[in-house]
């Protein structure tokens, strides 16, 4: 009875979707984005292209990259996706995504951050949005402690300087917010003052060289700045910002949307990082961004591109930048907007941009990163440096090692890697059989259980 | 057809228990059965999402390679006594919650409802709350500092972080587990509390050889419930944590979902999560089998 | 007399310290929901702002998500009604072969980290063509692990007299179980429908990976997306979400709750 009802339900949603037919290409979209900004960009694109229907598709941020790695596994990526800066080494290196050098390279002059979507000489990607980290200062604190509220530390000497003399936690004020107890985001905060002093995770062989005299003298100047600094995650240490409880902050321009509505008393200034000294190094910071990018799987490249080349022109990235503030467009006409030179304070944000490092583009970036982030954290508990960039080096050559086997497996079976992913349908037929095979022995299984039951059933009751 | 009276027999009543197991027969068939056998499969082979034509017998390396990950290593003793720590202090506390609410003559409904109310609200914004209150300048600090105590990083403290999220999740499942204590209570025939008082049995007594007896299938349930749900913790160590500082609250199922999400290794994940599997069923067997054994000992009287 | 009023002040006392404690996060979150800071972090009054339920309750989509919250939440907990008493008395009053084999498989589902099975459950709707549909958020879940569990042992807590006399009177198993086993267990039916309700409307994981779009998209999923920021969550949003969410539940515990107490106690047990 049930399984009737079971099999006609089936039989009707099975059929369902092939009634909704209609456009005569049909592109999906994944982004992050609320789609009151997304929506109206997509319905002026199918008007100018009739025949053409884009589904957007939002995915949450918390949970984003866990949703497009299920749906890859299936066989189901979207034709168009957004994906973070930082995902892409890994994305590209893998051969997921589509080779896009013809289809947007005439457009390189007018955007930024073409880096992160560049592998090989291949371009793989559309940038749209980008964003870096400056460092926020509060002027209140910094006239009640003597200084300069009009400048923000210029060298490191100044930063610690300054830190030191704000911090005050009995009276629960502390000199600087320091990252802490959270995975993934120390790198962004730490990187910095190692980029600006010359130093690099990977050089330019490829080969691991985050234990250098540079990155050590870095690390030695963050753990002195950790003694007058509040040790927290990154929304607590906003938070604490946004309630005058810290002196200096490395933050986002996310705060420009918050911090004036929130707490309109906050007096606050933002300021370029500071340099390691005077003569020496310079001001440098995280960059990071979206990427608009196609998969493999894409139904029709062409327009997917054309869709791509309208989305990320200024008046239709503009709107995203201006309410949520998190990024900015990574067309360069952006940044002639009012809203650039209204507050200079985001003025830095341009400025900063011009300096900013983006992490290295690497097949092995994801990995990478958490080995930084567990060299820096270890030595923020208080083990030794030595130890810590030992464990660095060991693990990095334990998990290239590793890799390299599986990229060997990966010729030896296929010949390369970009014929592997090319042809997901070899997979998807022997999951196919996988899966009737399952069915049927379930099916199997309860039909001996029935017979089982039918002629042998005991008596009712178990005794208690 | 309902509550006609029928003829009984054997093949009779054996079409009864068909039909009253046949929902759960259909629903593993179709729904788990596939999942399960799936990742099983999985777990002894290579799988890169990335590339998925490579899906290779690995045998037994995911299993292998086990030993020698020290985060496996660390999340596992983390995970151990997270369940050591937790599953008895909740379902002692959740008893004594449960019987003090049943004895209190005045505003019992109003207690119940307060204490279930953490079980309510998802977890996540439990612990989003609690991350909130155990931050440096947060309320708990302020709580100490009125009764002159020094105030901690709760969740940045090496030593601290892993009993902190213990106490957040004893805290939230409490309330719950108390109701189905107070279900299981109510059940209890008051013939059997009358009766020992015209015996002259103390209050004691009455709990130890009345009440304990009578909700010990409760126990039994709650007890396994909790444990499978112990081992499986994952949203408050996500939502506090990620698993640090230094991974020390970096959980089995928090280090698999990395595994898979993070560093995309199918595989690997998948061979952790059935070790996981493994080790609850061990512990919940042994649970049961020492449960069940002290029950029909002591289940034997009434 | 004197003694037991004093011990009925005791108790009082030390459960009005508890309830205050758990009475706290609950504070807290209708607080943030409403003000812009932290309460009680600020050196003086957080902002009062209606923005965030504004946020939450004037979304577009809003109506969308609650009707398809309800829809699921509606369906599973009836077919968890119906089927955990069924399968719950199979396996706490029948005897039959790979019962011991079938109750851990009932344990499995339990155990089994959700984690590993949201790609093979994708893969398996596709291939149903349930995905991107509701139903792909109720047929798995009709039938609940957790739910049998509970009623098999409360079922067999029960005393078995009841069911032998109305089976010496002649009725049918299906007549038991609808007449005896079913009254009996009202305060366990209750648990269950409470505690399917919360999982369910706080469901996140599969309905994340199993549906794509705004159409078939239930409350929690939605409210990730009002809350969660690239950088750091909304926590103003996020507690809003909370506070309106949780009102559905509170009413269902607030509606079940007297037959967890009053249940069995005026029934059939009397005699």
């Amino acid at each position: 009875m049930r399984k009737t009802f079971i099999k006609s339900l089936l039989l009707i949603l099975v059929l369902l979707p092939g009634t909704l037919l209609g456009a005569d290409i049909e592109l999906t979209f994944w982004n992050f984005w609320d789609p009151k900004f997304i929506l109206p960009v997509i319905k002026q694109f199918e008007q100018d292209n009739p025949g053409v229907k884009i589904h957007n598709e939002q995915v949450s941020w918390g949970n984003g990259l866990d949703k497009i790695v299920v749906a890859m596994a299936n066989n189901r990526a979207p034709d168009i996706c957004e994906l973070g800066s930082t995902w892409m080494g890994k994305f590209m290196g893998e051969g997921a995504l589509l080779d896009v050098t013809d289809k947007f390279c005439d457009l390189k002059p007018d955007y930024l951050m073409w880096e992160p979507a560049t592998m090989n000489g291949r371009l793989y990607g559309m940038p749209w949005l980008a964003g870096t980290r400056v460092m926020f200062y509060n002027r209140k604190l910094f006239k009640e402690a003597g200084l300069d509220p009009e400048r923000g530390p210029e060298t490191w000497e100044e930063l610690l300087a300054a830190a030191k003399l704000i911090h005050n936690p009995e009276k629960g004020l502390y000199g600087f917010g320091m990252n802490a107890g959270e995975g993934h985001i120390l790198y962004k905060k730490f990187m910095p003052f190692v980029w600006g002093n010359h130093g690099h995770i990977i050089d330019e062989q490829g080969n691991f060289v985050f234990d250098s005299p540079q990155t050590r003298e870095a690390l030695d100047f963050y753990l002195k700045l950790k003694e007058y600094s509040y040790c927290e995650k990154q929304d607590l240490l906003d938070e604490a910002f946004k309630r005058g409880r810290l002196g200096l902050a490395i933050s986002g321009s996310w705060n420009f949307a918050r911090y004036p509505i929130d707490a309109p008393e906050l007096d606050f200034g933002v300021a370029l990082m500071p340099k390691p000294a005077k003569d020496k190094g310079f001001s440098t910071s995280f960059l990071g961004g979206e990427i608009l990018v196609l998969f493999k799987t894409c139904k029709d490249p062409d327009m997917a591109a054309k869709f791509i080349r309208y989305l990320t022109t200024v008046e239709n990235t503009l709107p995203i930048t201006r309410e949520a503030l998190v990024s900015f467009p990574a067309h360069k006409d952006a940044y002639n907007d009012e809203m650039f030179s209204r507050d200079p304070r985001l003025g830095v944000f341009v400025e900063q941009m011009k300096t900013s490092v983006h992490p290295p583009i690497h097949r092995l970036w994801i990995e990478l990163e958490k080995i930084i982030n567990d060299t820096v954290e270890r030595a923020m508990y208080g083990e030794a440096p030595d130890k810590v960039f030992a464990d660095a080096a060991r693990e990095y050559a334990r998990v290239s090692q590793r890799k390299a086997n599986e990229q060997s497996a990966v010729a030896a079976s296929t010949g390369s890697v970009q014929v592997a992913a090319a042809t997901p349908a070899q997979n998807g037929g022997s999951t196919q059989i996988l899966l009737l095979t399952l069915i049927g022995v379930g099916t199997l299984i309860n039909a001996i259980m029935l017979m089982f039951l039918v002629y042998e059933v005991k008596k009712t009751q178990v005794d208690r | 057809m309902i509550g006609k009276p029928r003829r009984s027999g054997p093949i009779e009543k054996s079409q009864r228990v068909l039909l009253f197991l046949s929902p759960w027969l259909i629903t593993f068939a179709v729904f788990w059965l596939y999942p399960l056998v799936f990742s099983l499969i999985l777990s002894f082979c290579d799988y890169d999402v990335f590339h998925p034509a490579l899906f290779s017998f690995a045998g037994l390396k995911n299993y292998l390679r086990l030993f020698s990950d020290g985060d496996f290593v660390q999340s596992f003793f983390n995970t151990l006594v997270f369940v050591v720590g937790t599953t008895p202090v909740t379902t002692l506390l959740a008893l004594a919650l449960a019987l003090m609410v049943n004895n209190v003559s005045r505003g019992s409904q109003v207690f119940r409802s307060i204490f279930f109310l953490p079980s309510i609200i998802s977890i996540v914004v439990t612990a989003t709350i609690f991350k909130s209150m155990y931050s440096p300048i947060g309320a708990l600090n302020r709580l100490l500092e009125v009764f002159g105590l020094p105030g901690q990083a709760w969740l940045i403290e090496k030593n601290l972080a892993l009993p902190a999220i213990m106490v957040m999740n004893v805290w939230a499942y409490t309330g719950y587990y108390m109701v189905l204590y107070l279900a299981a209570l109510k059940a209890v025939p008051r013939q059997l509390y009358e009766a020992a008082e015209v015996d002259g049995a103390t209050e004691w007594q009455q709990f130890r050889y009345i009440t304990l007896p009578q909700i010990h299938y409760m126990t039994i349930f709650i007890l396994t419930v909790n444990t499978i749900r112990s081992w499986q913790v994952f949203p408050e160590v996500f939502t506090l944590t990620s698993g640090g500082p230094v991974g020390r609250t970096n959980t089995l199922v928090h280090h698999l979902y990395e595994t898979a999400f993070r560093y995309h290794e199918m595989g690997y994940s998948a061979a952790i999560s059935y070790v996981l599997l493994a080790i609850i069923m061990i512990f919940s067997l042994v649970q049961m089998y020492v449960l069940q054994g002290r029950g029909r000992k002591k289940g034997k009287k009434a | 007399m004197t003694q037991n009023s004093f011990r009925q002040k005791g108790l009082f006392a030390i459960l009005t310290a508890l309830a205050l404690s758990y009475l706290y996060p609950w504070l807290y979150m209708l607080l943030r929901s409403f003000l812009r800071h932290e309460p009680g972090l600020s050196d003086g009054n957080g902002l009062f702002t209606l923005e965030y339920y504004r946020l939450v309750l004037g979304n577009a989509g809003f109506p969308t998500y609650l009707f398809n919250s309800f829809f699921v939440l509606t369906i599973v907990l009836i077919a968890n009604v119906v089927f955990s008493v069924m399968v719950g008395y199979a396996f706490a009053r029948y005897r039959f072969p790979f019962k011991n084999v079938m109750f851990w498989m009932v344990l499995v589902t339990l155990m089994v980290p959700k984690q590993t099975l949201m790609i093979p459950l994708l893969d398996l709707m596709v291939r149903m063509g349930l995905h991107n549909t509701l139903w792909a958020l109720i047929l798995p879940f009709c039938v609940d692990g957790f739910n049998l569990f509970l009623m098999k042992q409360y079922i067999q807590g029960l005393p078995p007299d009841l069911e032998d006399a109305a089976r010496a009177d002649g009725a049918g198993e299906i007549g038991i179980l609808w007449h005896v086993i079913a009254p009996l267990s009202r305060p366990a039916i209750a648990v269950l429908i409470i505690n399917t309700a919360i999982i369910n409307w706080n469901s996140f994981l599969f309905p994340l990976i199993l549906t794509d779009t705004a159409s078939v998209r239930t409350l929690p999923v939605a409210l990730a997306m009002f809350s969660q920021g690239p950088h750091a969550t909304d926590w103003g949003a996020l507690m809003a979400g909370a506070s309106v969410s949780s009102l559905p539940i509170i009413a269902i515990f607030w509606m079940f709750q007297k037959e967890i107490i009053e249940g069995i106690t005026s029934g059939a047990l009397k005699d």
